[in-house]
């Protein structure tokens, strides 16, 4: 009669903490962030989700993770819903605008689930932006694309109009806009909720709406 | 004269023999189906005659499974080895020692480009031969040319000619002149997809060998299904962004556009033809990456356009107007220039003043309406201006006026009240403000 031995404890090769290694992201470029998250950045091969009514600071952040991707000579999607994104804004923002893929709203949920499998499975991109007026994706669909991304490594970031406050295990990564902060709602092995100052994430952006003057304004 | 014979086995179409122009430009195609190709100067090119035959008989699969081919001196001879020693190469000027050994019977396929005048006189020197105990392809080689034609005549002169490489036969230089169409005829009328599909392959196989033949591209395929029961036509247009040679690419997109054609009324007969283009010359510079990105670029554009999705590059336009300053394109957006040009020409300097020059600086938001949304009282209330001035003025010239198209514009930042920052402008005919932008 066969018998299985545990090997001795001896025998088994432990890592050391130099071996340990996070998870790969792409770097926001917003240090809080960065230093705050698990991927030192947004999840690469995985879901993210930045929900808040338009406005509020979601399309840029992701424009910095665009900007990041550049550095890297990286491709990036995005994926329009009836808001459209403005190139004057990116060119102001040193986007290279031939590294960046543009999808018209599609058709409806069959279609945009359809072109976002093909944009990942191109492998021609590492981060994709897709904008929804609200999350009609199904959970069986989220799965598939969490798989592909995780094949492809991709990261697929959802950024949702319409806020939710049920939060979807499926997304690693789920970030809220508010008035004057982002909240991180969840991140993996990280403790949440989590706030950071939105002006972080505005720095760049017109004079006018740095923070002073937006607390001045009430 | 180094000749490649393929022989096809089944019969085909004259244009057949277009795929096989990439060997050499002297191509003849014999009915019913054999191709002799001249490799005598181009052989080298493909690493020799071997690896020639090889890719010949590679391409020649795609029309008929069973194809052989041979290589030999002369024409007769090569097609005889083709038949009776499939992927034989004869030793140059020394035909003969490639047919020892072959029975008689194997005399009937000894026609080149110019088939037998009349099968009946070679089966009677077949016969004969029998009747004198001679059963070998070789006893009949040493026949001297007097013999022959003291029995045969002029038809006697011609085996002995053929049999000892004096029949001179050219292979003329090919010149395409049939369109690139494929018609099929089904039997059983078929409504799925995988099944016509199956039937359309071979056609599709055969007309990317004749592209890639002639050096040419496809821009275009149209597929006309024609519906068993009534005059109903389906037409199907394949277009990808650049023409291209990936027949992979066209098949998908294809299958793709197919499966989403209702077939209830059956399909029984179709039509494919391909609108081809040059070849793009494209001169790489040695430092120049390989990178195929471009290509799957191109192909993942193609794939959008046949699902009706726009998909592409933004272009940055030279316009004031936010909603006109951009247009989606399929190719490279080119660099948009906001500054001025300034031209030398000897002592005097002309500075040509770029239109749109300012929107490099202006700001704007980073998400756009497609319209701009009126804003009525309540919502106006709701929204709080950054500042009592416009930070921008937009209008058109003072003879296009119209209420219609918000042509007279004063831009403003506002917060709402959920703390949203907004573009919002007046618009300067009617006075009422609309909601254009976000700065998300």
């Amino acid at each position: 009669m066969n018998c299985l031995t545990l090997p001795e404890l001896s025998n088994l090769k432990f890592l050391s903490a130099e071996q340990l290694q996070p998870p790969e992201g792409v770097p926001t470029g917003v240090a809080t962030l960065d230093n705050f998250l698990l991927w030192r950045g947004v999840p690469k091969g995985d879901l993210s989700l930045f929900q808040g009514p338009p406005g509020t600071g979601a399309t840029s952040l992701w424009i910095r993770l665009t900007q990041k991707a550049h550095e890297n000579n990286r491709w990036v999607a995005w994926v329009n819903s009836s808001h459209q994104l403005l190139p004057t804004n990116l060119s102001h923002q040193k986007i290279n605008l031939k590294k960046l893929l543009v999808v018209k709203e599609p058709q409806g949920n069959d279609q945009l689930f359809w072109i976002l499998q093909e944009l990942i499975t191109s492998s021609l991109f590492e981060v994709i932006g897709c904008q929804l007026k609200e999350m009609f994706l199904k959970n069986h669909q989220l799965q598939k694309l969490k798989k592909l991304c995780r094949f492809h490594k991709v990261a697929l970031v959802f950024l949702s109009h319409k806020v939710s406050k049920f939060v979807n295990p499926l997304f690693s990564l789920s970030i809220q806009f508010q008035r004057d902060f982002i909240t991180i709602q969840r991140a993996l092995h990280r403790p949440t909720p989590f706030s950071v100052a939105g002006s972080m994430i505005y720095e760049n952006l017109v004079p006018q709406f740095k923070n002073a003057s937006r607390k001045l304004l009430g | 004269m180094r000749t490649l014979c393929l022989n096809l086995k089944t019969p085909q179409e004259n244009c057949s023999a277009e795929a096989f122009l990439i060997f050499s430009p002297r191509v003849q195609f014999r009915f019913p189906n054999f191709v002799f190709i001249d490799i005598e100067s181009t052989s080298h090119l493909f690493g020799g005659e071997l690896l020639c035959l090889e890719k010949a008989l590679s391409i020649a699969r795609k029309f008929s499974p069973l194809a052989t081919a041979a290589i030999a001196d002369t024409p007769p001879v090569a097609q005889l080895l083709a038949q009776w020693r499939p992927s034989a190469i004869a030793p140059e000027k020394q035909e003969s020692k490639a047919f020892a050994g072959l029975g008689l019977d194997s005399l009937k396929e000894l026609e080149g480009l110019h088939p037998w005048p009349q099968k009946r006189n070679i089966e009677h020197i077949i016969s004969f031969a029998h009747s004198l105990g001679i059963h070998s392809l070789e006893e009949i080689h040493n026949f001297r040319l007097a013999s022959l034609r003291e029995r045969w005549g002029e038809f006697g002169v011609l085996l002995w000619n053929r049999l000892h490489g004096k029949d001179l036969q050219v292979i003329s230089p090919l010149v395409p002149r049939d369109p690139l169409v494929g018609y099929g005829y089904m039997d059983d009328p078929l409504g799925n997809v995988d099944l016509i599909f199956q039937k359309l392959k071979p056609h599709l196989d055969m007309l990317f060998a004749r592209l890639e033949g002639l050096s040419r591209y496809a821009q275009s395929l149209d597929l006309v299904l024609h519906c068993e029961y009534s005059d109903k036509k389906h037409y199907l247009k394949i277009e990808p962004v650049s023409p291209t040679r990936d027949q992979n690419l066209f098949e998908d997109l294809l299958y793709k556009k197919m499966e989403r054609t209702e077939l209830e009324n059956p399909i029984r007969e179709f039509e494919i033809s391909l609108v081809d283009a040059p070849e793009k010359v494209q001169q790489l510079d040695f430092f120049e990456p390989r990178d195929n990105s471009d290509d799957r670029w191109r192909r993942l554009i193609s794939f959008a356009r046949q699902a009706d999705c726009e998909m592409g590059f933004l272009q940055l336009e030279a316009s004031h107007f936010p909603e006109k300053s951009f247009r989606l394109v399929t190719e490279w957006p080119e660099d948009f220039k906001a500054e001025d040009l300034v031209e030398h020409a000897e002592e005097a300097v002309q500075v040509k003043s770029v239109y749109a020059k300012s929107l490099a600086e202006s700001p704007r938001p980073s998400l756009l309406l497609p319209q701009p949304l009126a804003m009525n009282e309540y919502e106006f209330s709701q929204i709080r201006f950054v500042s009592r001035l416009p930070s921008e003025r937009i209008e058109s010239s003072w003879w296009q006026v119209s209420e219609k198209e918000l042509k007279h514009r004063d831009y403003y930042f506002a917060l709402s009240s959920q703390g949203q920052l907004l573009w919002v402008f007046q618009d300067r005919m009617t006075s009422k403000y609309y909601l254009h932008g976000y700065f998300d």
